[in-house]
């Protein structure tokens, strides 16, 4: 679905054709609910916060200008709305153990894992991420959301955005690095 | 292997970052959403209003007839039999200049009414006003197309 198409469907929906909005409900529901669950750490909160994120979006849809992509403009709504819940639950999620930092840029090279395992290295590194450099990594490199985007998103300033990216980037790497090294052991 | 610059580096792993699964709610999520909107919806469409029993209209009404019940009352005292009320010099005033607005018709029926004693007035008023409040007590809900807000 292109941007054009996206802006037809919102116009549908804005003219009462509230069934196009599911349209945009089955192309983003994966996103959405990998941001809540990430946050939430709980399935069922995190279905309950995507559903809401959903619904308020449909709800201020007329407010919707087009100044950014529409994606944008919801994982902002569900950001908002899985810190609020966090917040409301006052229980903080717990964040997964921190990994040092790499040492260089340089070493952060992705190629260099067996092929048939690197799939599977990323998926599981991923799961260990720390939830805010989860989301950056999905918006950045999944869904394409680029810098300023993601500010909006996060309401992180943008050498902020760039810095915990290149973080989540070599906590990635080192994850998989470890994994690997695991896996050489286990087969020897 | 050859060094990597960053942009490489930034686009093998948006490549193997897209080929991953993430995290999907169950296969009847899309459908709840829809079925929360439309039910959503259609609470919005037929959205009731609650409105006070007693109206503006009312109060209006009743302050109308405290009002002319004190006017009888002052001015009324001093009606004897024989002597004029209130009402009547009122009345007669008002076929005066009723007349030349309403014709015979009008004029005569107010001197008609003019006869009509103080208290028998004041009870046909009040069972008049009553009356009329009464067809806006039953109002109590109105029924109002809400538009989608944000």
């Amino acid at each position: 679905m292109t941007t054009t198409e996206e802006l037809q469907i919102i116009e549908q929906v804005r003219q009462g054709d509230t069934n196009a909005f599911g349209s945009l409900v089955v192309k983003y529901q994966d996103v959405v609910f990998s941001m809540a669950l990430k946050i939430l750490r709980n399935r069922e909160d995190a279905e309950e916060i995507a559903q809401e994120a959903f619904i308020k979006a449909f709800r201020s849809l007329h407010g919707f200008r087009g100044d950014s992509k529409f994606s944008t403009w919801l994982y902002t709504i569900t950001y908002n709305t899985c810190i609020t819940h966090t917040r409301k639950k006052k229980n903080p999620a717990s964040r997964t153990e921190e990994i040092p930092d790499a040492d260089d840029e340089a070493g952060v090279v992705f190629g260099e894992f067996p092929e048939e395992l690197r799939l599977l290295q990323l998926e599981a590194a991923m799961k260990q991420l720390p939830e805010e450099e989860y989301m950056l990594i999905l918006l950045y490199y999944y869904d394409d959301q680029d810098i300023r985007e993601i500010c909006r998103i996060t309401g992180f300033t943008e050498s902020n955005v760039k810095v915990k990216l290149y973080r989540a980037r070599k906590k990635l790497h080192d994850l998989m690095c470890k994994s690997m090294k695991n896996e050489t052991i286990w087969q020897s | 292997m050859a060094i990597m610059n960053q942009e490489e580096q930034h686009n093998e792993l948006r490549k193997m970052i897209r080929e991953i699964r993430i995290e999907s709610p169950g296969p009847a999520f899309s459908h709840q959403v829809m079925e929360a909107l439309l039910a959503e919806e259609k609470r919005e469409k037929t959205a009731f209003v609650t409105e006070p029993i007693l109206g503006k209209n009312f109060w209006i009404l009743t302050l109308l007839f405290i009002l002319l019940l004190m006017i009888f009352l002052i001015f009324g005292r001093t009606w004897s039999p024989g002597s004029e009320s209130a009402i009547t010099m009122m009345l007669r005033w008002i076929t005066r200049y009723g007349s030349l607005f309403f014709g015979d018709f009008w004029s005569l029926f107010l001197q008609k009414a003019g006869n009509i004693p103080v208290i028998s007035a004041a009870i046909f008023l009040a069972v008049t006003i009553l009356t009329l409040a009464d067809r806006f007590l039953p109002e109590k809900k109105k029924e109002v197309t809400k538009m989608i807000s944000e």
